[in-house]
């Protein structure tokens, strides 16, 4: 008898493969989509750790013009301090490229950070010689061996390629904070014994340990020479890389919990409709003894069957996608190892996504078992009830029936036809996460850089830089650390100068005005700070605290900080000593040691940087459009096809009753436009909504991402959607054809 | 008087295997306008064939089909469907109707596409269901949903009633009753009605009676004097 019902489900399968398929495609998608991407942010996650453990990355980092020995010793004997190493960092141009600087340190035994030599010899001291970054030396065709001619500022030398490494401090390495992306043509770093770093003092202390006791010492132990604290949270070279993981992380929470929703709705509606065919073997095996746990039983199996091979299949197929999500990354991070790795809950979700399946089986079936063998033989006589639109009589008696019966279907029958509402939602939620995340980081790109700045070029000035070798209308930026009240984290300030490079914005007028302080709209949410409040900020050297009010707030995505007008600034006594200038649109200079212009960085550059940037992540774009568009197919087809099934003989009747086979097709293609249009109004806001909820999980410390969505992408959702909805219309119009009046003239089947 | 004139029907079915199944097999016979014709046979006989083929449903494997002239066998599936909407009314075992329409809806259904249809109200006097015009399938008693049924054949002023086994669900009173109707029917603007049924009972109240065995007609009776259905054996 066991071996007669497992011969039935194999048949019973090969003759619903169209429901077992969908079931089958929905749990390997769901499957495909949580444990692709947790492969791929877990498999990161373990590469950064085993990283930054194997190499004693750093718990924090202390920039400061100088940091002396008796600093350095202050700082170790600070309480849940472990260990401070002082380093000498100097940025050199590399003469052989143009435009290109390499952030040199001095070699020297570490404890803390050591970097990893991927090609070469093991960093030694003593003997001339560089280790150059990995990503800049292969971005300029140098390896080990050749020569590289540095210079910092008036002094230069050659020096032998001895290794390429790669520094746990520097996984995200893009060299200045005026870049997205990291810039391997322009940017590099190395290790190096060289004369030129002689005259440069100890200006970067690293320690593990109590990263907040330094932070609230630093100041006070480094007085006017210092800069900043950063921590592995902050700093934007390791923070950069967690960031991506939770991104990632964030990303496959939130989409591949709405996709496994959706896809659930499909499972549902596909199991649903396999035993709706059954219903009369069900009452037959009843009437053969069986009993209800054993048809129970055998109903499960369609469910675990279909939902089981296809979770089994997409998890088979996962670390497929987590691999190509890490290798979309690989470009960014520089890491010795990529690996991917897996957490019980991967598991847990395809374990989930089976008995899912397996419920949606056991619900399905319940509704049939509870009839008796008699009544489940016999046609079945559907209840319904008048609805509320019959109220509106004068409009209601002028439908035609066909209209009629199609609304009261839809009113009477509200979970199937909110299914359909939803499937149109999600697909489209899906498709404007899709098409809008990138909108909306393209558009950050263009926001910060082609309408708040209308820059030249950018040039990083050195302390006493010669102003009168600037061209004119250069604005002046000083950018300086600062702390608001009590918070020990070091954010960005920015103070003004005259100037028409930069034209942020605050409630529509430009800012920052000469009335206060102004905080961008994402930092001021950290801090919990609102216009109007008054902050006591502490700027270098230690002493400078002043109390500021804030007078507005910027919509700006990026860099997040505060800024004011060299003028405010000054007006509390304050010195404005820019370190940064914006030329004028047309006007170009060179670095020059002597004017102290120490780099130039072009807006073009900064706009190509960007667009990489959302480049390097397209790929998983067109992943989450690809998904969002096959679910929207799969789901509409579902329920559009149970509902085909649950009328099959309604329609049967009405070919007997004279409908043509168009009639009969206008009245199947009704309600899926109806749901389709609803979906599709309810979709847009929702789309929008869910978007702007989702490029929020890009968010970084410095880099707020604001929801856009072109018009194209727009319709191109709406288009996807209706064409998926479309589709399906097609699809069971097709199925039409073969309704067979006959059919309605026999019993129950 | 017009008639449907049915030639040397046959209709086989492929039961796999290369095996066929020859449900109607050169069967012959004609439906009179205004005349209420019984096809009597056990199950497998090829009555609900033969059904099938008056209705323009199925086609016949070979034979011909004749109203007015034309033949159904060689109509395309817009004629047929045409014949059905305009001159076909059905009555079900199972009554059929749209569960979510109320009576009058479905009778309105029934003749939405007819140029002259009797008006679902009227239709449901006719039967006596004026009063459970705005009832719901589920809230009628099966005889009660037959008379529905019948009430939508007839709206749309059908020239022929088929009727498969249309007592076959109802207690013997309530078949009586439905039955009675049905032989009320015929004639009726020169109706014919088709009722195929295994209840040897309703013969003795048809014009004509025509006995299937094996898909082949063993029998063709007219009765000159049909009795009247409250006399019936039941």
């Amino acid at each position: 008898m066991r071996g007669a019902l497992a011969r039935k489900l194999g048949r019973d399968l090969r003759r619903g493969w169209r429901q077992f398929f969908a079931v089958f495609l929905m749990a390997l998608l769901s499957a495909l989509c949580y444990i692709g991407l947790e492969g791929a942010w877990h498999g990161l996650e373990a590469s950064l750790s085993r990283f930054a453990d194997a190499n004693a990355l750093a718990d924090g980092w202390v920039q400061a013009r100088v940091i002396g020995p008796a600093q350095l010793q202050e700082f170790e004997s600070l309480p849940g301090v472990e260990r401070v190493e002082g380093v000498k960092q100097a940025w050199a141009s590399d003469l052989a490229q143009d435009g290109a600087y390499v952030r040199l340190e001095a070699a020297q035994d570490t404890a803390l950070s050591r970097p990893q030599v991927v090609e070469g010899e093991p960093i030694r001291v003593g003997g001339e010689g560089v280790w150059l970054e990995e990503k800049y030396a292969r971005a300029h065709g140098v390896g080990v061996g050749a020569t590289v001619n540095l210079a910092i500022g008036d002094r230069s030398t050659e020096l032998e390629v001895l290794g390429l490494v790669i520094s746990p401090d520097e996984v995200y390495f893009t060299g200045t904070a005026a870049l997205g992306a990291p810039e391997p043509d322009r940017y590099g770093y190395g290790y190096a014994n060289t004369g030129l770093l002689d005259e440069a003092p100890v200006n970067l202390a690293r320690f593990t340990g109590d990263a907040e006791a330094v932070a609230v010492a630093a100041p006070e132990i480094l007085g006017g020479d210092y800069l900043t604290v950063q921590t592995r949270a902050t700093r934007a070279s390791v923070a950069t890389a967690f960031d991506r993981v939770a991104q990632i992380k964030n990303l496959s929470y939130l989409f591949s919990g709405l996709f496994i929703l959706l896809a659930l709705l499909a499972m549902f509606t596909a199991i649903r409709r396999l035993v709706a065919m059954q219903r009369q073997e069900i009452a037959i095996l009843q009437a053969l003894g069986f009993a209800r746990r054993q048809i129970r039983i055998h109903y499960l199996a369609f469910g675990l069957a279909s939902g089981g091979a296809g979770t089994l299949v997409g998890a088979a197929a996962a670390p497929g996608i987590s691999l190509f999500v890490l290798e979309t990354q690989k470009a960014m991070f520089s890491l010795p190892a990529w690996t991917i790795a897996y957490t019980p809950l991967s598991a847990a979700v395809a374990a989930g996504i089976v008995a899912a399946c397996a419920v949606s089986a056991l619900f399905a079936v319940a509704r049939p078992l509870r009839l008796t063998p008699a009544e489940g033989l016999r046609q079945a006589v559907g209840s319904s009830r008048h609805v509320a639109a019959e109220r509106v009589a004068p409009v209601w008696s002028r439908l035609r029936v066909g209209a009629r019966w199609a609304l009261r279907e839809a009113m009477l029958h509200g979970v199937r036809f909110v299914m359909g509402v939803t499937a149109a939602v999600g697909s489209m939620m899906l498709l404007f996460a899709g098409f809008g995340v990138s909108d909306s980081m393209y558009d950050q790109v263009e926001q910060v850089f082609a309408v708040e700045r209308t820059h030249e070029q950018r040039l990083t000035l050195n302390p006493g830089a010669d102003l009168g070798a600037l061209p004119d209308g250069a604005q002046l930026l000083q950018e300086t650390s600062a702390r608001v009240g009590a918070d020990v984290e070091d954010v960005t300030l920015t103070v003004i100068g005259d100037g028409d490079s930069l034209h942020l914005r605050s409630k529509g007028r430009a800012a920052p005005a000469d009335d206060g302080v102004y905080a961008t709209e994402a930092l001021a949410e950290r801090l919990g700070i609102a216009p109007g409040d008054t902050l006591t900020l502490t700027v270098p050297p230690a002493e400078a605290s002043l109390s500021v009010e804030l007078a507005g707030l910027i919509g700006s995505s990026a860099p997040q900080g505060l800024f004011a007008t060299d003028a405010y600034w000054e007006r509390h006594g304050l010195d404005f000593t820019p370190t940064a200038a914006l030329t004028p649109t047309g006007q170009r200079v060179g670095a020059d040691a002597e004017t102290g212009i120490t780099q130039t960085l072009d807006r073009t550059a900064q706009i190509a940087n960007g667009d990489w940037l959302v480049k390097g992540l397209e790929s998983i774009f067109w992943l989450i459009r690809a998904f969002a568009i096959v679910l929207a197919v799969v789901v509409l087809y579902s329920l559009g096809s149970l509902a085909f099934t649950e009328r099959a003989r309604d329609y049967a009747t009405l070919s007997v009753l004279g409908f043509s086979k168009t009639d009969i097709r206008r009245l199947v293609g009704t309600e899926n436009a109806t749901m389709t249009a609803l979906g599709l109004a309810i979709g847009v806001p929702a789309g929008y909504w869910f978007l702007t909820a989702y490029v929020t999980m890009f968010d970084t410390r410095d880099t707020a991402y604001y929801a856009h969505i072109n018009w194209p992408s727009v319709v191109a959702a709406i288009f996807i959607t209706a064409l998926a909805a479309l589709s399906t219309t097609v699809l069971l119009r097709r199925r039409v054809r073969t309704i067979n009046p006959a059919e309605a003239l026999k019993g129950t089947e | 008087m017009g008639s449907i004139e049915i030639k040397a029907v046959s209709r086989v079915f492929e039961a796999g295997g290369g095996r066929e199944v020859r449900a109607v097999d050169g069967v012959s016979f004609t439906v009179d306008d205004g005349r209420f014709t019984v096809v009597l046979g056990p199950s497998g006989s090829g009555k609900t064939t033969i059904l099938n083929l008056l209705g323009g449903m199925d086609s016949p494997t070979s034979g011909r089909i004749s109203v007015d002239g034309a033949d159904l066998a060689s109509a395309s599936d817009g004629q047929l469907t045409a014949y059905r909407r305009d001159q076909v009314g059905f009555v079900f075992q199972f009554y059929n109707l749209i569960s979510s329409l109320t009576a009058a809806e479905n009778v309105a259904l029934g003749s939405q596409f007819a140029t002259d249809p009797t008006p679902p109200t009227e239709a449901l006097g006719r039967v006596g269901l004026e009063a459970r015009a705005g009832s719901f399938p589920y809230q009628l008693s099966g005889g009660e949903m037959q008379r529905v049924a019948i009430a939508r054949a007839v709206a749309k002023r059908p020239r022929l009633l088929l009727c498969d086994e249309p007592t076959g669900a109802l207690d013997s009173d309530t078949g009586m009753a439905v039955f009675s109707l049905l032989r009320s029917l015929a004639g009726e603007a020169g109706r014919a009605v088709v009722v195929v049924t295994h209840n040897e009972a309703l013969a003795q109240a048809a014009d004509r009676v025509v006995r299937l065995r094996d898909g082949r007609v063993v029998s063709l009776e007219d009765n000159p004097a049909p009795a009247p259905v409250a006399e019936l054996a039941r």
